[in-house]
């Protein structure tokens, strides 16, 4: 049986939180499916409709408590808040919306935002107040918390009594901003109470007279972010109802719901109005009147019941934590107590919404950060490791050290030129030629005095050999990490650890997901492969030249085709054929060259060089019938004789130069050369359709000799396998 | 950018509209060619296709604002008659660049989340290489806030991750 997504995703929005952040680790859909920004909207609005899915959250000294609105027969209280820390400052809820606590620290102006479903919060950056308000004392000061559809983002706006300024916080970019500033357009001491209750996409405070007689509803535009005017009830404000007093503001079934004692009636009683249509004046309805004995206590209304025959009140200060059930239908009153509640003060209650909203705004989804973590240097990506657990484990993820791969394959800046001087590793970026950089910090450094030699390159990993020593490394000269590779245990036959001649080859054989190097003692015709996955050597078939005439191997095992290739060449340097080494199967092949370099008509051929050009196999050789012109071919289908193309003849100066094409420009029209005779090297970009070249230096190179330059990607592949090991030192 | 959609309706007169609604409720008029690169808004039309009447189709998109919607339309629309043309890359690359070479921070984020919802890849892809771009010689500090995401590392555990290649945080540029 499967259940379609789609509906598993509608049983889902129907959980709650708990069950939700539990569920998320039944698969990695699942998980991405609940994370998702269009999953917490489906759920937040099922919450809504819920009613069991509403809880009064109630602010002790000694902690939050919470009830569940459907069940206030008990309290449960929310223990780990991220204020608990500080049980002497008690903290108070300065806003809430959909599912989101605003927090703020009595006598301090820390702010923070709490999901207590999912009990994520976060500290709020401080506000940044000019120097002409000196007075930041927040317990004055109005706040409200509200939700923006317009830019799909949570506000948090505090205007400041004292200079009248104005500030939202945004919680999509973590930061406040001076909006305009507010003005009271009255001469006479004034207040405004009510807590920004959140109506009509708008936050609303009563603006009061110094005896608490309201005179308007000051509302500001979470859109806008401006200030207006929303009107009262004629009956409150106006002249003859002077005897009216402000008790409460508060959103009562999404309506806004003003509370005020009426003292012009013998007995004190409050009225309970409500705004029908948001801005609409003739929409405010007295919903009912109440009479409470104790004359100097305020009423606040909190919700309606799920029928919505009953309104939940919470008169104050209450002798012991009374609540209030009235019947609207009935006319009557109910009180009770919730069980588990201290006695001790507390302020308003709060009703809050089981939500996933996150008070970390995840700005972008992770598979859109992935692609753009992609596209970084390695020297970046290394250092956004310390941006957070999971991009950590992205970063380290094999799965990313592919893409990654893949993208540095693409991208024509990220791969340099590495050259060996006996002074060490330079390295100059494809994409700038004019500057080649020093690599200062090698694991061979230490000896200057035997020079080391790349002899192997793969997927941004080097393999390099000190001379006249068996030390083989490899290193990834972007990451700098670098491993020793075990000794090869020869047989007896051969000397251990005495310099024999080898070929050596580095490759990556993607059946097994490995990189290998392949070495060939040429004395004894041995083979040995090197696993990265495993860390050692094992002894392949031996050797053998497909021709009888080969006296030698040529061409540094070019890696193509997922085989590692030489050139078997004649005592005379006339090239046979390529001899190639399958990674997958780890035996010899041949590979045959084109007709008009190794027929016998043609004895003035000359092998010079094998290279990788645009992922292709290419020969280069020197032809002396033709006036000492360079032909270099390119096997464009690997293996396929038929698809060898000669891609260009050139004929440098000095005529006895040797050439190396090394890699096609940026945009493929033209090929690096490096030109190289016993005095003097330097560069040259040869012009595929010009048939023209120019030559240059890189500045910034010794003058020494130095072997051949090596083309290397940058990337995360590590020199220690497939997993991430911390550097080791020493 | 501000005449485009006025001008386009008199270039493309015969082209017919659909209407996308905004996260913030507003109707925005776009030629159905622009609206079928939005998936959702071609998902919609294609379960909607028995409507006779193009016009009275309204495309909801409750993911993004009529801001972000009012920049993109354009882009798209330009896009499109770009690539229905035989021109080179470079002047697609080059007006691309126009497009988001002011782009703020902000701004960037918004019409990433916007591309991603909206499936309109090759405008993702860009936008990933602008923002790979100006985040790659940023600081840890600077990321995080850029990318949204919150540092979970103890200052132990970061400290610990810094020393293993101190040389990463040489030459970062200024926040």
């Amino acid at each position: 049986m499967s259940i379609p997504l789609d509906v598993i995703t509608e049983i889902l929005s129907l959980l709650p939180v708990k069950s939700l952040l539990r569920f998320r680790c039944v698969s990695k859909q699942l998980c991405a499916s609940i994370d998702s920004p269009e999953f917490v909207k489906l759920h937040l609005s099922r919450s809504k409709e819920t009613y069991s899915k509403s809880s009064l959250i109630l602010e002790l000294c000694s902690g939050f408590f919470s009830a569940n609105l459907d069940s206030l027969d008990i309290a449960v209280q929310l223990l780990d808040h991220p204020l608990d820390g500080y049980p002497e400052k008690t903290v108070e809820v300065i806003g809430c919306c959909n599912g989101l606590l605003a927090l703020k620290r009595y006598w301090r102006n820390e702010v923070y935002l709490l999901n207590p479903s999912t009990k994520k919060h976060r500290l709020l950056p401080d506000i940044v107040i000019d120097s002409e308000s000196h007075n930041n004392n927040s317990n004055i000061d109005p706040f409200g918390f509200g939700y923006d559809a317009s830019t799909d983002d949570y506000k948090l706006v505090r205007i400041i009594m004292s200079s009248k300024q104005v500030f939202v916080y945004s919680l999509k970019t973590n930061s406040w901003k001076r909006v305009q500033d507010f003005s009271y357009h009255d001469s006479f001491p004034i207040s405004l109470q009510g807590g920004g209750a959140l109506v009509g996409g708008a936050l609303n405070w009563v603006k009061l007279k110094w005896d608490c007689h309201p005179l308007l509803i000051t509302a500001f535009d979470l859109k806008n972010e401006n200030c207006f005017v929303v009107p009262l009830p004629d009956d409150m404000t106006n002249e003859k109802s002077s005897f009216t007093y402000f008790s409460n503001l508060s959103v009562l079934g999404g309506c806004l719901s003003l509370t005020c004692v009426n003292r012009t009636n013998i007995n004190d009683c409050y009225d309970v109005w409500v705004m029908k249509e948001y801005g609409i004046k003739e929409s405010w309805t007295k919903l009912f009147s109440f009479s409470w004995s104790p004359k100097e206590s305020n009423l606040k209304t909190i919700a309606y019941s799920k029928c919505g025959n009953k309104v939940l009140l919470r008169p104050a200060p209450a002798k012991n934590s009374h609540f209030c059930w009235y019947n609207l239908k009935e006319q009557t009153s109910h009180e009770f107590q919730i069980p588990g509640l201290p006695l001790h003060f507390w302020s308003k209650p709060t009703v809050c919404l089981e939500s996933l909203v996150s008070p970390h705004e995840m700005l972008i989804p992770l598979d859109v950060i992935t692609e753009i973590l992609s596209l970084l240097p390695v020297k970046s990506l290394l250092r956004f490791r310390c941006v957070s657990k999971q991009i950590c484990a992205l970063i380290d993820s094999p799965e990313f050290i592919k893409l990654h791969l893949s993208r540095s394959k693409e991208t024509y800046s990220k791969s340099s030129l590495i050259l060996e001087f006996y002074s060490g590793f330079f390295s100059a970026n494809m994409d700038s030629l004019d500057i080649a950089v020093q690599l200062l910090d090698h694991p061979l450094d230490s000896y200057p005095k035997n020079p080391i030699k790349v002899i192997g390159s793969c997927n941004g990993l080097l393999a390099l050999q000190r001379h006249w020593r068996n030390e083989v490394y490899l290193l990834n000269p972007s990451t700098k990490k670098h491993q020793l590779l075990p000794n090869i245990v020869f047989d007896s036959e051969s000397h251990y650890n005495i310099p024999v001649i080898s070929q050596f080859g580095l490759g990556y054989d993607a059946s097994t997901d490995d990189y290998k190097m392949v070495r060939i003692i040429m004395s004894t015709k041995q083979v040995f492969v090197y696993s990265l996955e495993t860390n050692s050597w094992k002894r392949v078939q031996d050797f053998s030249h497909h021709s009888s005439s080969t006296i030698r191997l040529r061409g540094g095992g070019a890696f193509v085709g997922g085989a590692l290739n030489w050139v078997e060449v004649k005592s005379d340097c006339r090239p046979l054929l390529i001899t190639a080494f399958d990674l997958k199967h780890e035996n010899f092949f041949a590979v045959p060259l084109p007709d008009e370099v190794t027929n016998e008509e043609s004895p003035f051929t000359y092998f010079n060089n094998l290279s990788v050009l645009g992922g292709c196999l290419s020969v280069t050789c020197r032809n002396m019938r033709n006036k000492g012109y360079y032909d270099t071919w390119v096997m464009k289908e690997y293996g396929i004789k038929e698809s060898w193309t000669k891609l260009f003849s050139f004929s440098p100066s000095p005529k006895e130069a040797y050439l190396k094409a090394i890699a096609y420009s940026e945009c493929g029209n033209k090929v690096l050369l490096r030109l190289e005779t016993p005095d003097v090297y330097h560069f040259c970009w040869y012009d595929l359709k010009e048939q023209t070249s120019h030559e240059f230096q890189i500045p910034g190179l010794p003058q020494h000799f130095w072997s051949e330059p090596t083309v290397c990607f940058e990337s995360l592949v590590s020199p220690h396998g497939n997993i991430y090991q911390t550097e080791e030192r020493g | 950018m501000a005449s485009s959609s006025s001008s386009s309706s008199c270039s493309s007169s015969s082209e017919k509209k659909i209407t996308l609604k905004s996260s913030d409720g507003e109707a925005l008029n776009v030629e159905k060619n622009v609206a079928l690169e939005f998936e959702p808004a071609k998902g919609f039309l294609e379960d909607n296709s028995e409507e006779a009447d193009d016009e009275a189709i309204v495309v909801p998109l409750p993911n993004v604002s009529a801001a972000v919607l009012s920049e993109l339309i354009p882009y798209v629309k330009q896009r499109l008659e770009l690539s229905a043309k035989p021109v080179q890359k470079k002047l697609i690359k080059a007006f691309d660049d126009q497009f988001t070479r002011h782009l703020s921070d902000d701004k960037l984020g918004e019409l990433m989340l916007a591309a991603n919802y909206l499936g309109v890849n090759y405008l993702l892809d860009v936008l990933c290489d602008v923002t790979a771009d100006r985040i790659k010689n940023k600081s840890v500090e600077y990321v995080r806030e850029f990318l949204g995401i919150q540092n979970d590392f103890t200052p132990e555990e970061e400290a610990e991750l810094r020393a293993q290649c101190p040389w990463a945080f040489e030459g970062v540029d200024q926040d």
